[in-house]
Parts: structure tokens; sequence; C-alpha cells
């Protein structure tokens, strides 16, 4: 398992904290969000509400990625190894997301809500950049099916390791600031 | 070899009808065993005299069509198997008891006899999968061994005649040398007296999934061009979702694993989201690899999940999305409901994606109306 080491620094912590609460309070209503479960559960919901509770899903979403980081970086450290190539990196990570998603559903289901913060988010904006990597591999290697080039392909894994390694350094830096 | 039958026909079944057909196998293995050593051979000649039956019975068979010879109605095992060995059946404790209760009379109704032709002629025709037919079979009443016999004869069909010692196409480098293995000389009907069935490409299929010794460094059985003229023939359709929109056969096939989200079942359908992981590599290198095709009925079934969701009265369409990649942007129309996504390219009206996102998605397509990664959208948008 990985070691996170967080790095608090002093001063101005307790004003950071205070604004980001009520960034998070323009964004996010937790009360706000049951409520909209509750009427998509009854099947009594319009269009916008839908569009609102799914936004606030998302958010929730974050936290839940938050949780399962580890698991995140076990993929990102094994894929630096080299224990797994790029086809079973980008298939796995994607499955993972999927797989949060998934809960989410099973949670809100129950109403179980999962609180949002800047910090969640910051770190679900991280893995966003991965999850683009992985969409444009595989997209990458569904044209260079119908257009065959070994050389592009070599170019398309190198350019992916190199993107994911730029990503990943500012994932660890970003662990060690919290 | 019809361990190496049941083996690969196996690898098509789910894992519930393998535990079913391995249970009733058990069974016929352990009414054989307990029969009287004269007995064992007339058991035989119960599985041969049936085989030779549906041998006969198979009115579509290409070298046979002249001489069509329809199925008895009515087959009495006391025409195989003498009275005194059934009487001494009915003594011996360790018959299993679906033999004693009902086996007496083996017979096969015309409707029976109809529905059997009438699937030997769909599968002959490609409308359903050798898998399905086997189903609908064990579905209609059809003995075990009515079964049993069927797949047996539809090898022989494949091998040219299973009694015979054919060697199997990995064992047979002279025939690859030849051609007798050349998709172009099965697949395509150049030389063949009648189009080629589906039948007749899964059995090739099939047959290149048993040759991986012929596999190539890069894994490949086949050729880029004889791969895509496969898929072609394989997928050739499409179904229309609105008046502008249409989901292709080919382009459903190779979006399959997304099937899943959308609740296809691919357990259902034969295959395992593993190998459906596969089409990731690219549908065309998947099939030069070998790899078993996803059948019509699995394709039709994520095409009909798809367009239920875009005509639902209660999803969203967004006729102003952008969808970008890396060789641009397409101007895209979006069917959203919930965490579905479908989107077509208004340019062609193809099917771009559709499948259950994940709400980060979702949320920046419900800000943007991009969909695509940042890079492609950074790059593109500002042109």
């Amino acid at each position: 398992m990985k070691q996170i080491k967080l790095v608090v620094k002093n001063g101005s912590i307790n004003g950071l904290k205070n604004r980001m609460e009520q960034f998070m309070k323009l964004i996010y209503n937790k009360r706000e969000h049951l409520e909209l479960l509750k009427k998509k559960k009854s099947g009594d919901i319009s269009r916008d509400d839908c569009q609102k509770c799914l936004k606030y899903s998302a958010l929730t979403n974050c936290r839940l990625d938050w949780c399962i980081r580890e698991t995140y970086l076990e993929l990102l450290e094994d894929f630096q190894k080299g224990k797994i190539n790029t086809f079973e990196f980008c298939l796995a990570f994607e499955n993972t997301g999927k797989l949060t998603s998934d809960i989410i559903d099973i949670f809100e289901s129950n109403f179980i809500i999962l609180s949002p913060d800047q910090k969640v988010l910051d770190f679900s904006n991280l893995l966003e950049e991965v999850f683009d990597l992985c969409q444009d591999y595989f997209q990458d290697l569904e044209f260079l099916d119908a257009n065959p080039s070994s050389e592009e392909f070599e170019k398309s894994k190198i350019e992916f390791k190199n993107s994911l390694g730029k990503i990943y350094l500012k994932i660890q830096k970003f662990l060690n600031e919290e | 070899m019809t361990a190496l039958l049941y083996y690969s026909i196996s690898l098509d079944l789910t894992e519930d009808e393998i535990i079913e057909i391995d249970s009733q196998v058990a069974n016929n293995r352990e009414f054989v065993r307990n029969l009287p050593s004269n007995s064992k051979r007339k058991a035989k000649r119960v599985l041969l005299y049936a085989t030779f039956i549906f041998q006969l019975g198979q009115p579509l068979v290409p070298y046979a069509a002249a001489v069509m010879v329809p199925l008895p109605t009515q087959i009495s095992i006391e025409h195989l198997v003498s009275a005194e060995v059934l009487r001494s059946n009915n003594q011996c404790p360790g018959i299993a008891p679906i033999i004693k209760a009902k086996m007496d009379k083996m017979i096969l109704t015309d409707q029976q006899v109809e529905d059997l032709n009438i699937i030997c002629y769909k599968l002959q025709k490609g409308s359903i999968t050798l898998d399905k037919a086997v189903l609908k079979l064990r579905a209609g009443g059809f003995y075990d061994w009515a079964a049993l016999a069927f797949i047996i004869y539809m090898f022989s069909l494949q091998q040219g005649n299973s009694f015979q010692n054919v060697p199997l196409p990995h064992q047979d480098p002279f025939g690859w040398l030849s051609g007798k293995y050349d998709s172009r000389n099965v697949g395509n009907g150049q030389c063949l007296s009648h189009p080629a069935s589906r039948f007749e490409r899964e059995t090739l299929h099939m047959a290149k999934q048993m040759c991986h010794a012929s596999a190539d460094e890069n894994g490949f059985v086949m050729s880029y061009d004889e791969a895509i003229k496969l898929l072609q023939k394989t997928y050739p359709g499409s179904m229309q979702v609105t008046e502008d929109f249409r989901i292709g056969d080919w382009q459903a096939a190779s979006h399959l694993y997304h099937g899943n989200g959308v609740g296809v079942d691919p357990e259902s359908f034969g295959m395992s989201q593993a190998e459906l992981d596969k089409l990731r590599g690219g549908f065309i290198n998947y099939a030069r690899k070998g790899y078993k095709l996803p059948s019509i009925e699995h394709v039709r079934a994520y095409q009909t999940s798809l367009k239920t969701i875009c005509l639902d009265s209660t999803s969203i369409r967004h006729d102003d999305a952008e969808y970008y990649y890396k060789h641009g942007m397409e101007g895209t129309t979006v069917f959203q409901n919930d965490r579905y996504l479908v989107c077509f390219n208004q340019t062609t009206g193809d099917l771009i994606t559709g499948d259950k996102q994940r709400p980060g998605t979702i949320r920046k397509f419900n800000e943007t109306n991009q969909i695509g990664s940042q890079k492609w959208i950074d790059k593109w948008s500002k042109k």
C-alpha cells in the first residue's frame, strides 16, 4: 500500500479552509441532493432536476475516487514499473472508474451521500486527465486498426507513456502537498 | 474427436449450459457403464443410428441435396434394443431413473420433425447460430441423444465425415498449402455452389481458432483483406434509429464491449467481457487474430438497447453537441438518458459511441456540450 505523505503548511490554513467551504457551498448542496435523489427514485423528476442530480452525483463520485486513490496509484505505479502494458493499464483504469460510478449508484439508491470538498475535486481533475489519456489511446488503436502503421502504433505508446509520466508527477506532488 | 468437438462447442456455451450438459453426459455414461457388455454395443448402435437418421433427415446438405429423405416420424427403441435388455435394465438398480421412466419409446412427432427441419434450414441459411440451434433443440423437447447426434452431425458437415480419420486443420499442413482452409475458398462462395452462410463463416472462424499453429509472429491467422471481407459479410446491415441516424452492424459489433454498460449481458450470448475487451485493440485486428466473433443476435441486442435509449420519451436530444478527437471535430447529435449517452455523427448518420458514462463525463458534457478529451478540445476548438 502506498504511503501518502501529508504536509500541512502553517499560517493561512484556516482561511484557506474557510474559502474552500464557501466555494463548496456554492456548487454543492447536500440537502438538495437528497431531495433530488428522492424525486428520482419516485420517478417524479423534471429534466432540469435530473441534470442537477447528475451534477451532484459527479461531485460525490469525486469523493469516492479519493477514497480509493490507492487503487489508482497502484495502477499508475505498476505501469511505471512496467508490470502492466499500456493496454492493460488503460483497461484497468477505466474499469476502476466505472466501478466507482456503479458504487455511487448503489449508494445513492440507498440515499447514502458522500460529501465532496475542494481537495477531492482537485484530485478528481487529475484523474480525469488520465481517463482522457486512456480514451485517446483507445481511439488511436481504433484509428490504427483501419490504417495500420507500426510506426504510429509505437509513437502512440511513447506519447502515452510520456504524458502519463507527467500526470503521475502532478498526482504525487498533489498528494505530498496535502 | 468427440471430446474435441464437445470442447469446441462448450467454448460458446454459458457456464450453466455446460454444467447442465456435463451432468447429462455423466448420466448417459453411467447408464452405458451399468449395462451388460452386449448392451453397451447396442447403446452405441442407438447413437450411431440416431446420427445416421439425422444425416438422412437433413434436407439442406450441400452434397446430398438431391436425395431428400425425411426424418421418420416415429423411432422405436425396441427396433434397436431387445425387449430382454430393456427388462433386464428395469431390474438393475444402477440405471438412471430417467431411462427407466420414459425411454421405452423415442418418438419424434410430426411437429418436432418440422421444427428440426426449420432449425436446420435456419442454421444453413445463417439466420441463427449453431449455439442457438442446439439450445432450440434442447428447449424443443428433443431427447438428449437427438441433440447430441445433431451436434455430431453438424460437425461432420464441417469436417466432411466425422467418422473417418480426417485430420484437423492444425494437423494438416498440406491442407493449408493447398488452400483448403483459405477463407477465400470457404467463406466467399467462389468455390461453392451456394452462397456462404453464417454457419460456414462461423465454422471457418472456429477452424481458425483451432489453428494457432498457423498464426504468424503477430498472432494473425488471416490477412487484413480477408478479415475485412469476413467482417463485411458477418455484419452487413444496420438498424435505423431515427430518420437521420442508424447503427451499423459493424459499428455496433466493434463497440460491443460497451454493451454491458447498457444492460446487454455478454454471458447470455456465450461471450465474456474479457473477450469483448479484446475488441478495443481494433476490430480488424481482433478478427485477424481469430478471436470469436460476436453473434449477430448479440449485436442486435446492443443496437436495440441503444435505440431504446434514443427513443425513450425521457431522453434529451442534443443536436448542437461536438465530438473531438485526434483528427478534428465532428458535429454530433447526442441522446442522453441519465448517465447513458448515444452519439451519432451528424454528417454520416452513423453511431459514434453508446455507453453508460462516468458521472464526471456527464457533468463535463452537460456543462460544455462537448465530448472528447481536453487535449483535442483545446486543439480543435481554437481553430
